[in-house]
């Protein structure tokens, strides 16, 4: 009797301190509900760097929790595509409007609050694609190792000096490569497109088979040096030179296309109203400020300079491109880029 | 009823083990495990509470300090309206390096008129997000003009993170400059090292991060992971474990976030968990085999003791006991030794005892020569004496000769040879009594004549078919045959007298099975038992009698022989 007692007490001890234990943890772990707070998805191909202090202050500004998923704008544009029926993104960020306008139907027509004191060039014509910044196509050298080779403008790359020494992405994940192929395309056709793949022949002969996954890498490649040239956009380019790498910005002296990257609602986006709200932000006085100031970009609006370390679009050769045309063709070409890049290396 | 199953003992010292001495220990060790559990979660818990209340109180003690010190200043508002002289630039530095010196965490102080130019020009390199006069809605500017009367707390990133706190000059109710006071992330690194290896995180309210030593918790922009801001206490990232507790300082604009790891612990104790499971599982499988063994073994003495009394009761009197394993058991083995002895002991003298009895019985039985016979002898020759005195004499020395041998103690058992020659003495008394009336017939195997019979058997024999068959008829003839069969000695005497009746003939049958006569005829049961008692075993007498054709008794006898001869 005695040692049922005994058993018993040492039983009921031991439950005792497990149900305590149990309570004590679920305790630990009160889970406040969140309260309702609006949200926000972004897909962007843009620099996190970038997005940084651009997110963090429309955070505080409008309380919306705002989630980023980054990746290359032509991934994006897929997953957005594949999402279709069920749409997880709000706003589409980055990305040039000719790599943009082929899927269109993919987007929300929107038109912001600040259309009005957007330059000219980059109005909101299409309905869909509010302009962000506008992106000139340059090269970047690694001043570190260019040594004495000349690079001003496309027909140097040909230089066999550089051969497998030139960062460029492929044209189909990145819209910067995509610019950048355009550009030698009506540059180096010298107006006629057609005539410009003989340069893009030669030119992918001197990559040596390099043909990089994102711009990213392209930017990184030139900046730790193990590319001496690299096709990229400018603001890419100008952020390293603000930061003081041994980088120098190349404005092709054949032309520079200049194309705008675009800030888009998605089609049936989830949070209509924050995305509304977030293209008004970034079309905003103090974004557009603080993209030129800051990030190294060129504003779309009238009344925010270019900076000071950039040059003005005076200064710079600038190409033109039939867009119409190269909408049409985008496919195409990226396939016949495709053709030309596999064909060199098999042989 | 409370019904028990008799168990073996080995099997109940094996199950007292296992009660009471594994499955306590194991409970014990599963309360030790669980009170450390316990202890170590509550140290856990306390230390990261701690950790968190000390980096909160510390910081929240700085930022008061540096909140008043723009409050006063912002009370003022020659400082935008007026030139600041010379006195006075020294009275607010000096202030500013008073509060240095009483929390050791320097900051930086900006006064800027409504145009965000700077009016105290007190550093060279001003922050771009505060002199750029663009920046009106932007960061902590857009703060404290949403909320002028306030003090404004904001992060700014300039070569790292940086706390702004700022509030407005007034001048007669409109905004007149801004006041903001700067205190760099890095001023806080040294306090995080205090509290390690708690790691904490400090946030403003949307979670973007102004201070951090863990990296774990931060997403790719700079911000405290979304899914785990509202979470505290144990929780599991990324499939390690984490005490989490939070602390929201300064009006709830800024939190506090304190992280201890404790995968390596947990790792730990699972592991240990583990290791004592198995242990007890190896326990108790051991236990399982090797209990049966040791239980067997301990109690091995007492299986003999019961196989001993097994075989007791079997009747087997020769197992005895050897036993020098323990003191008691030895004891138990030799008193059984000696009861073993006693109880054969008794068996012997019983044995003996009965064997006098039996002895009794037969000489009882012997004694049994029928005085009808003697009597009617007698008078025979008185009447043969008068008639025919030869036939007397012959009478006579037949009877004397019968007597003589009937009452000679010498040996009960006897050559078949000699005893057959008394039974012709007795044959020839008869002959003489019934003349032709009776008729026998005797014929004996040759080696069975020196076989041994009980004495006088044959003539009770005979004895018995005279007196019964005289019955009916007039006449009797008698036949004696006597042979080995199967290795017994059988004699067969055959009448053809009367017969015996057959409900009569059952009973008589019947009789014979009983240790007692319970009939009046004395005859064949003296006999059958006579032979039972000397032989014992498959040995008797048996009848069979048709009525008005004759009986035949058959004796069983065993082959004996006189061992002097």
């Amino acid at each position: 009797m005695k040692r049922k007692i005994i058993i018993t007490v040492i039983l009921s001890f031991f439950v005792i301190l497990l149900v305590g234990y149990t309570i004590s943890k679920r305790n630990h772990n009160v889970h406040i509900s969140k309260h309702q707070r609006e949200e926000l998805v972004i897909y962007s191909s843009h620099p996190l760097e970038f997005l940084r202090p651009l997110i963090e202050e429309f955070e505080s500004k409008t309380e919306i929790l705002v989630t980023v998923v980054s990746g290359g704008t032509g991934e994006l544009i897929e997953r957005i595509e594949g999402e279709q029926n069920n749409p997880n993104a709000d706003i589409l960020w980055g990305g040039t409007l000719s790599t943009l306008k082929p899927q269109k139907y993919l987007f929300e027509e929107y038109s912001c609050a600040n259309e009005d004191v957007i330059q000219e060039e980059f109005k909101n014509k299409e309905g869909m694609f509010t302009k962000f910044s506008d992106v000139p196509s340059v090269l970047m050298v690694n001043t570190d190792l260019i040594g004495n080779i000349k690079i001003n403008g496309y027909k140097d790359l040909l230089n066999p000096e550089l051969k497998g020494k030139i960062a460029y992405c492929s044209p189909a994940v990145s819209s910067s490569a995509f610019e950048h192929l355009i550009n030698m395309l009506y540059t180096m056709g010298e107006g006629n497109p057609e005539e410009g793949w003989d340069y893009v022949k030669l030119f992918c002969e001197n990559l040596d088979g390099n043909l990089l996954k994102s711009s990213t890498e392209v930017y990184q490649g030139v900046a730790n040096g193990e590319f001496v040239v690299g096709l990229i956009f400018e603001e890419a380019a100008a952020a390293l030179v603000a930061n003081g790498e041994k980088i120098k910005i190349v404005y092709m002296e054949e032309g520079v296309l200049s194309m705008p990257d675009c800030v888009t609602i998605v089609k049936n986006s989830p949070h209509l109203k924050s995305a509304k709200a977030f293209i008004d932000y970034a079309t905003g006085y103090e974004v557009q400020t603080m993209i030129t100031i800051e990030l190294n970009r060129r504003s779309v609006r009238v009344d925010v300079k270019t900076p000071k370390y950039l040059k003005t679009k005076d200064e710079i050769t600038i190409a033109h491109a039939d867009r119409e045309l190269v909408y049409e063709m985008k496919k195409e070409w990226l396939q016949k880029f495709k053709e030309i890049f596999l064909n060199i290396n098999e042989e | 009823m409370n019904r028990k199953r008799i168990r073996y003992f080995s099997d109940n010292i094996r199950h007292m083990f296992i009660l009471y001495a594994i499955i306590p220990a194991f409970l014990i060790a599963c309360l030790c495990m669980g009170l450390i559990l316990g202890i170590w979660q509550y140290s856990v818990y306390t230390t990261n509470r701690a950790a968190n209340a000390k980096v909160s109180n510390v910081f929240q003690k700085v930022v008061d300090i540096y909140i008043n010190e723009a409050l006063s200043l912002s009370k003022d508002e020659s400082l935008i309206t007026e030139p600041i002289d010379t006195n006075k630039l020294v009275e607010i530095r000096r202030s500013m390096y008073k509060l240095f010196a009483e929390t050791k965490y320097s900051a930086k102080l900006y006064i800027l008129d409504e145009e965000l130019n700077s009016v105290l020009s007190d550093y060279n390199n001003m922050p771009g997000f505060l002199i750029d006069n663009s920046c009106y809605d932007w960061g902590i500017i857009r703060e404290i003009r949403e909320n002028p009367q306030d003090i404004s707390i904001k992060l700014a990133t300039e070569g790292g993170r940086i706390l702004c706190i700022g509030t407005s000059i007034q001048k007669q109710g409109e905004l007149a400059g801004y006041i903001v006071v700067t205190i760099p992330a890095d001023e806080f690194r040294l306090l995080l090292t205090q509290v390690s290896p708690q790691q904490t995180v400090i946030t403003d309210g949307n979670g973007w991060i102004y201070l951090t030593n863990n990296y774990v918790f931060q997403d790719t922009l700079g911000r405290f992971v979304r899914e785990q801001e509202y979470s505290e206490g144990f929780i599991q990232y990324q499939d390690k474990g984490y005490y989490l507790s939070k602390s929201k300082i300064c009006k709830d604009k800024l939190q506090v976030y304190t992280i201890t790891s404790h995968d390596m612990e947990s790792r730990m104790f699972y592991t240990m968990s583990m290791f004592i499971l198995l242990i007890f599982a190896a326990i108790i499988i051991i236990t399982y085999f090797i209990s049966r063994k040791v239980a067997k073994k301990s109690t091995r003495d007492i299986y003999k003791i019961a196989e001993a009394f097994e075989q007791v009761k079997k009747g087997n009197l020769e197992r005895y006991l050897n036993i020098d394993s323990s003191v008691e058991f030895k004891e138990i083995g030799e008193a059984y030794n000696l009861m073993l002895d006693g109880l054969k002991k008794n068996i012997k003298e019983n044995k003996e005892l009965t064997r006098y009895a039996a002895f009794a019985q037969v000489k009882q039985l012997e004694a049994q020569f029928n005085p009808h016979f003697l009597f009617n002898t007698l008078d025979n020759i008185r009447f043969m004496s008068k008639i025919d005195p030869e036939a007397s004499d012959k009478m006579i020395i037949a009877l004397s000769t019968l007597l003589r041998y009937s009452i000679s103690d010498a040996e009960e058992e006897i050559q078949v040879e000699e005893d057959m020659r008394y039974t012709e003495s007795y044959l020839t008394i008869l002959k003489i009594r019934y003349n032709r009336r009776f008729t026998y017939e005797i014929d004996v195997e040759e080696k069975v004549k020196k076989y041994l019979i009980p004495k006088l058997m044959i003539q009770s024999i005979i004895e018995n078919a005279v007196k019964y068959g005289y019955a009916e008829g007039d006449t009797l003839h008698v036949t004696i045959k006597g042979f080995e069969k199967e290795g017994k000695l059988i004699f067969v005497c055959k009448d053809n007298g009367g017969g015996i009746k057959e409900d009569m003939l059952k009973q008589i049958r019947e009789n014979l099975l009983l240790p007692v006569n319970k009939t009046n005829h004395h005859g064949i049961y003296n006999i059958h038992r006579r032979i039972q008692l000397m032989y014992h075993g498959d040995y008797g007498v048996t009848l069979e009698s048709k009525l008005g054709e004759g009986t035949v008794v058959t004796l069983t006898l065993p082959v004996r022989m006189n061992s002097g001869l």
